[in-house]
């Protein structure tokens, strides 16, 4: 039986019987913290030697369009928060927690697909998500 | 179609160096249109001359120093949003809220005047800015409103 953020994953993913999970029923901490674990774990896979500004900027525009709306996914806010996902501090500080929250998942939806990541790698990508938000959660 | 309220050349000059009371009756003339080219061909011209100098950590330093001026309107992303846009990028301001990047500019002219660029500077991109301000004008003055 999953878990509710494991569930709040596959809504971020989009997989099939996915529902979205209500905030209340997941806390907004864990909400915050499980699309953080996503989000990393997608970074890790696409990027797992780091991207510079250039190479963020060239993937978002390429993602754009593709696996996300064009009006829905501010192209700069996009390539900071792919930076800060990356380690490098102090680019989005000041977004609201929502909306950095939305980009992020937005980022990770379009990063697992267009890796191509689909049955038993989609599972495996969950299993590592979960495994990375235990320790952010142990951490705090 | 006779050109209402005082020349770009005067409405730049307010915002070339950045002088609130000149800023503040521009905002408040009937003609926004002009004020509006004004202001952007002035941030426009002033944001690439200053930020030519800087890196891209110096960059960033710009932009939050911008947002802050907005006491949490805006947002240091959207500065370099503004930024880019200025510099040709047409993607750049995609899915932002236009009421909110509509002050952006301002931002931007009052902290590249009092951090960025000396009063000579500031005078000496004056011609520069209100020629694209007339080119900008027209453009403007078709939007819909």
């Amino acid at each position: 039986m999953s878990s509710k953020a494991e569930d709040y994953v596959r809504w971020i993913l989009q997989l099939d019987g996915a529902y979205n999970v209500p905030i209340a029923e997941l806390g907004a901490k864990t909400a915050v913290t499980t699309s953080i674990a996503a989000f990393s774990t997608a970074l890790e896979k696409r990027f797992e030697d780091g991207a510079s500004p250039d190479e963020a900027r060239e993937f978002v525009g390429h993602v754009r369009g593709k696996w996300v709306k064009s009006d829905a996914l501010n192209p700069v806010l996009a390539e900071l928060a792919i930076m800060d996902g990356l380690g490098e501090e102090g680019l989005v500080d000041d977004v609201p927690i929502a909306e950095l929250t939305e980009t992020q998942n937005l980022l990770t939806y379009a990063i697992v697909n267009d890796l191509g990541l689909a049955g038993p790698a989609v599972e495996e990508f969950i299993r590592e998500s979960m495994a990375l938000l235990n320790t952010l959660e142990d951490e705090n | 179609m006779a050109e209402s309220g005082p020349p770009l050349e005067g409405l730049v000059a307010g915002f070339l160096p950045f002088d609130v009371d000149a800023a503040e009756s521009a905002f408040n003339d009937e003609d926004q249109v002009g004020t509006l080219a004004a202001s952007l061909a002035s941030f426009s011209v002033a944001s690439r001359y200053a930020l030519e100098r800087l890196n891209e950590d110096q960059r960033r330093g710009f932009c939050r120093q911008a947002a802050a001026l907005s006491e949490g309107q805006v947002q240091a992303w959207m500065v370099e949003a503004a930024l880019r846009s200025v510099e040709g990028d047409r993607d750049a301001m995609a899915a932002t809220d236009p009421s909110t990047m509509s002050g952006v500019h301002i931002l931007g002219l009052i902290l590249l005047s009092s951090e960025y660029l000396t009063a000579e500077e500031c005078r000496a991109l004056r011609p520069a800015a209100t020629e694209y301000a007339k080119t900008l004008r027209p453009t403007l003055a078709a939007l819909p409103r």
